[in-house]
């Protein structure tokens, strides 16, 4: 069965350095980038199956390209999983507050983790997304 | 109601009334600018109420500097305007996660904000200055969603420039080449 | 001067400024450049990674981790990489503070480079937040040889140097740091600014401070320097001294921009403290946080002679 793609966005060297050796020592082919411009040429090319995405990243911050991914109809069904350094009920606020001023306001992504990530839950989380299966509380 | 307006020729005026002697109690006011407001205006408040000029150590430096140039044409065709902004900043990890809320002093071209660190006081005086919004950062720190209307205090405003100003400490030949 | 530089980074691309001010100093003094990085795992909270995720063992994969750090270093830092002569990039696990003291006491530093921000911000952000974080507090106030902290510069006009303010406060880590400048002085051939600030500061209540009280401040002041620093100038005469009354860090800043200053260097601490005790002076922080040049902190006098 063909291996599956995971795109890793991610600001911190470290934190990329540990998501990637966590999903590539259980069988995923992990790529990673450095921020979000970067992230969005690379889910053009490499088509990736999900996303891990920082979303308080310098610069543009994950926002910018969480939005992109949302509104593109070529890539808005790629899972995201969130990864921020606030806890869900305060990024949840922030989203809403944010979607408040679009059009068409922004899903909510497929899933949340609170920095920093723990292996299992990380794993356990991509694992379902990829299956199609629903999520653990 | 508790509300000072600056003049461009320096004064402060509290309920329609210039202030002649003591400032002090106007400082916890919310602040308005008249729209033909300068940074010059500025330091004219100053020299009018020195009292004010010992709320920052770099003061009498600024005022030795403002005192040095022409008296007017003290601008550069780069920037709009000068905008004092609040900030309310949500910080997570790594660290504890907390709110931080500041002002920032900075240059506006168009709809963009500019550095403005590298220019001297002969070409920021003559510049326009306006009270910006506030900003709430949630997501990184170029991402311009919320903003919202704020007030400022008399004294948010005067230690915001002062702030800012205790920055430019480049040579000027710094400036010139770039 | 500087035949061994260590550059301690936090490997993020935030630290470009230190970054290029290191390289460029190495190849300008065909110095020998340490890239160095420490990273500790528990302040990561990244024990969970040990265990390894298919036998479930737990084994400290730190060679793998090393490596692929020291790669992704190399990324970062390519552009510099490129044009360096003699640089090696190094990773290391352990408390920052700790391993950066022990490599440069190991390889026999000359300098180390810092960073002083860790995230980029507006100067309106650095109102709240500390300017020198831990791991540089605690380098700074340990480390055998000078202390290099670099916050923004300006790059298109250094020459690496040209212009050396040198600001005293007349203590002991202040002769210290009096030494380095007049070797670095010396050695590279440019100008030696003297500098110190007469802090007047608020009067006694019912005393009024006249004009000729401050001057005479300011020529004692200016004694004091002629006394304690010109007998170790041993002739070398590109030197200039000057005095000036106000706050210290203000005065500091001011004086060196007047003098086109390309670097500062000052005692870490000001007072006659336990040096194991002192923490990095607040006026050395508030240059720090404002200055167009990198500023040199020198605590001890171990590497500060020539060699």
């Amino acid at each position: 069965m063909k291996e599956k793609n995971i795109l890793v966005v991610e600001d911190d060297l470290h934190m990329r350095i540990f998501i990637t050796t966590v999903l590539e020592t259980s069988g995923y082919n992990a790529t990673a980038s450095k921020d979000g411009q970067e992230g969005i040429r690379k889910v053009k090319e490499d088509r990736p199956d999900l996303i891990i995405l920082d979303v308080m990243m310098p610069e543009e911050g994950g926002v910018s390209m969480y939005r992109q991914l949302k509104t593109d109809n070529q890539f808005k069904n790629i899972p995201v999983v969130m990864l921020s350094g606030v806890e869900s009920k305060t990024f949840l606020h922030s989203l809403k507050m944010m979607s408040i001023g679009l059009r068409d306001p922004l899903p909510a992504p497929e899933a949340y983790v609170e920095k920093p990530p723990k292996a299992e839950k990380l794993l356990n989380i991509v694992q379902k997304l990829l299956a199609g299966k629903p999520l653990p509380e | 109601m508790n509300t000072v307006t600056l003049k461009r020729d320096g004064s402060i005026l509290s309920d329609g009334k210039t202030v002649d002697t003591d400032p002090l109690v106007c400082l916890s006011y919310q602040v308005d600018l008249n729209d033909d407001y300068i940074l010059r205006s500025f330091f004219r408040m100053l020299e009018k109420h020195s009292l004010l000029a010992k709320l920052n150590v770099f003061f009498p430096s600024y005022m030795e500097q403002y005192l040095a140039c022409p008296d007017d044409n003290c601008k550069t065709g780069n920037i709009d305007h000068l905008e004092l902004r609040k900030t309310v900043e949500m910080i997570g990890f790594p660290g504890q996660p907390r709110l931080e809320i500041y002002n920032s002093f900075q240059g506006i071209r168009g709809d963009k904000t500019c550095e403005i660190r590298t220019l001297q006081f002969d070409s920021l005086l003559d510049i326009p200055v306006k009270l910006g919004k506030l900003k709430h950062i949630v997501f990184g720190d170029k991402v311009d969603i919320f903003e919202f209307d704020t007030v400022f205090t008399l004294f948010e405003f005067i230690e915001g420039i002062a702030w800012e100003l205790s920055f430019h400490v480049a040579p000027t030949e710094c400036a010139l080449r770039r | 001067m500087f035949d061994k530089i260590l550059f301690a980074t936090t490997a993020s691309p935030i630290c470009k400024d230190a970054a290029d001010v290191a390289f460029d100093l190495a190849k300008k003094y065909n110095s020998q450049l340490t890239v160095f990085h420490v990273f500790g795992l528990p302040t990561h909270g990244f024990s969970q990674f040990a265990v390894d995720l298919k036998t479930g063992e737990t084994e400290v994969h730190d060679d793998d981790w090393v490596e692929r750090v020291t790669a992704e270093m190399k990324t970062t830092f390519a552009d510099n990489l490129a044009e360096a002569e003699n640089c090696v990039v190094e990773a290391v696990v352990g408390a920052p503070h700790r391993e950066i003291l022990r490599a440069a006491r190991e390889k026999d530093i000359d300098l180390i480079v810092m960073g002083a921000h860790t995230r980029q911000e507006d100067t309106g952000a650095t109102r709240f937040r500390t300017v020198v974080g831990n791991t540089m507090q605690k380098v700074a106030k340990a480390a055998r040889c000078p202390v290099l902290i670099v916050s923004r510069p300006c790059q298109t006009c250094w020459w690496y140097f040209s212009n050396i303010v040198f600001g005293t406060d007349f203590s002991k880590a202040a002769q210290s740091a009096f030494k380095f400048a007049l070797q670095t002085a010396k050695q590279i051939g440019c100008k030696l600014y003297l500098f110190h600030a007469c802090d007047i500061g608020p009067t006694d209540p019912g005393k009024v401070r006249t004009q000729a009280d401050i001057e005479e401040k300011v020529t004692e002041a200016r004694k004091k320097m002629e006394e304690l620093y010109l007998p170790e100038m041993e002739g070398f005469d590109n030197y200039e001294i000057e005095v000036w009354e106000g706050t210290p860090y203000v005065e500091i800043l001011k004086y060196a921009r007047d003098k086109q200053a390309d670097l500062v260097v000052m005692a870490h601490h000001t007072r006659e403290i336990d040096p194991e005790k002192a923490v990095l002076g607040s006026t050395v922080e508030q240059v720090v946080l404002r200055s167009a040049c990198p500023v040199a902190s020198v605590n001890r006098p171990d590497k500060v002679a020539a060699s």
